[in-house]
């Protein structure tokens, strides 16, 4: 791949499919028999229909200018594919949005097992998100089955989908810190190790979890290819595959995770809004918002997101980011019943967001490494960052000025309830220079103010902020 | 024969015929079982390595 190609460094791990970029555009270079793959599935019904819905990345073949300058020989076939806004990985990910991935991929691998196609893998990261819809993006991955036996699949479906819902569903136990502690899923002995008791007797857990380990263990080190042609030969087939994708799909989809509340999840009904208050927030955000035409904005710590909305009615795209992951949830699934496809909410820790992973840090990209905004909500953040996580004042803004986007700042002043209460928990000398005025300098030698406005409640300043160059 | 890119596991191979409810998994288990002690002394607990 030559110079004005860029590689994509997360698509090495199957040879006969490799993405890479260039003018902006998405491109997949296929070996010759990705090609053929890829010639025998665009001729299906499944395929075109999938995509047709939305299910699966729209692709056609790439134009020829855009391939001119490829090395002769080295690609099969190249193919285009369509965008995805903000590529996100299911670490960052709620529990109903691993959920509805998975269902879709399941439902993805029962279309083409219809018509005698099988999948290469059931990687969670195959799954993208345009908003509050899955698509899967992987179309490297179908083939026609030539010889059946069982689906390769399925263990890795096991460690990225189902082991995570059902710590979620069944312990209470957010999956997102494990899922980016390992990129290739838990695995069955740690699930095990964590799924006993009752959790242990819950449904899947028996085979797939208990039995699973148990088998993995006692034949670690034989190889998987006479398992593979034992079990073909044995007679496992289409039928077995469909079995087993129709047994992961309902799986998935039973799954439930039942948190009723957190430290967030009742902000918006007991924060200390009034009506006149709150008018003059949203009045405020949407003048600023409004001010030009934005393509990618972020709202950080959006609880309802409310005023992602907002950001939303002047951006073609908005990152919706909260640390709670209950409240994103909610956020979800609320926007996913109204078919919002502009908005997509993530749960990310702004003190710890997540870093570059995989083989040389390069395949999964860090947090603010991928698309850049063009405008940001920051809405009572800065008193989390600076008082809750000790993140000195400058520092903030700092991070906000790299940023390079417009900004609003809902500066939380130290004698408001809320930031009264993070304060209460520390050392009275370890906050002296959180104060509106500190903040003030402190923005003046960074961003030039466009508007700044006092709520009429007395104890938050609200700031439109343009970075200095 | 056909090889995928990715390791299936041979633990998971079985189970997954367990979760399809795979009539021939006795079969398997049988050659299975044949082809990976079979060069090896039974009892031996490092025989495929």
């Amino acid at each position: 791949v030559s110079s004005e190609f860029e590689a994509e460094p997360g698509s090495f791990r199957d040879p006969a499919s490799t993405v890479f970029y260039r003018d902006g555009r998405v491109l997949r270079g296929l070996s010759a028999r990705g090609a053929a793959d890829w010639d025998a599935a665009a001729a299906t019904k499944f395929l075109p229909k999938l995509i047709e819905q939305g299910n699966v990345i729209a692709t056609r073949p790439a134009p020829a200018d855009v391939v001119a300058g490829l090395e002769p020989g080295r690609f099969q076939t190249v193919l285009e594919h369509d965008r995805i806004p903000v590529v996100t990985y299911p670490y960052e990910w709620t529990f109903s949005m691993l959920q509805d991935a998975a269902v879709l991929h399941m439902e993805v691998l029962l279309a083409g097992l219809d018509e005698d196609f099988t999948m290469k893998d059931g990687y969670a990261f195959n799954v993208q998100f345009q908003g509050t819809k899955p698509v899967f993006i992987d179309v490297g991955s179908f083939e026609p089955a030539r010889a059946w036996g069982p689906w390769v699949g399925y263990r890795q479906f096991c460690q990225t989908f189902l082991y995570p819902l059902m710590l979620q569903a069944y312990k209470d136990v957010s999956f997102q810190p494990f899922l980016r502690g390992q990129i290739n899923g838990l695995t069955p002995l740690q699930m095990r190790a964590v799924l006993h008791g009752r959790a242990g007797k819950r449904k899947g857990v028996f085979t797939n979890v208990r039995l699973h380990a148990a088998l993995e263990k006692r034949y670690a080190g034989k190889e998987a290819q006479t398992a593979q042609k034992e079990s073909r030969s044995a007679g496992f087939g289409k039928v077995q595959q469909v079995a087993v994708a129709n047994k992961m799909l309902k799986l998935s989809r039973r799954l439930k995770w039942k948190r009723a509340s957190s430290t967030w999840s009742s902000y918006g009904a007991s924060n200390s809004y009034d009506d006149e208050n709150r008018e003059r927030k949203a009045d405020f955000v949407r003048r600023a918002a409004s001010a030009r035409r934005r393509r990618l904005s972020w709202d950080l710590g959006c609880n309802d997101g409310t005023y992602s909305r907002i950001a939303a009615e002047s951006s073609d795209y908005v990152l919706a980011v909260d640390v709670d992951d209950l409240v994103v949830d909610r956020l979800y699934r609320t926007l996913r019943d109204e078919g919002v496809t502009n908005i997509l909410p993530l749960v990310i820790d702004l003190t710890d967001p997540s870093p570059g992973l995989g083989w040389r840090n390069r395949e999964r990209k860090p947090f603010d490494q991928r698309e850049q905004p063009e405008f940001v909500l920051a809405l009572a953040l800065v008193h989390h960052l600076a008082i809750g996580s000790n993140v000195p004042l400058p520092e903030v803004a700092d991070w906000f000025q790299s940023l390079g986007a417009d900004l609003v700042v809902e500066f939380v002043h130290r004698e408001d309830p809320l930031a009264e209460h993070l304060l209460a928990n520390k050392p009275p000398y370890t906050h002296d220079d959180y104060s509106l005025d500190a903040w003030d300098k402190i923005v003046a030698a960074r961003f030039d103010v466009v508007e700044r406005m006092p709520l009429p409640l007395g104890t938050r300043t609200l700031f439109h902020l343009v970075p200095k160059t | 024969m056909h090889l995928a890119y990715l390791d299936p596991g041979t633990g998971s191979i079985i189970v997954s015929a367990v979760v399809a409810g795979f009539a021939g998994i006795g079969v398997m288990f049988k050659t299975m079982g044949r082809k990976f002690t079979a060069p090896f002394k039974r009892g031996s607990k490092n025989a495929a390595e």
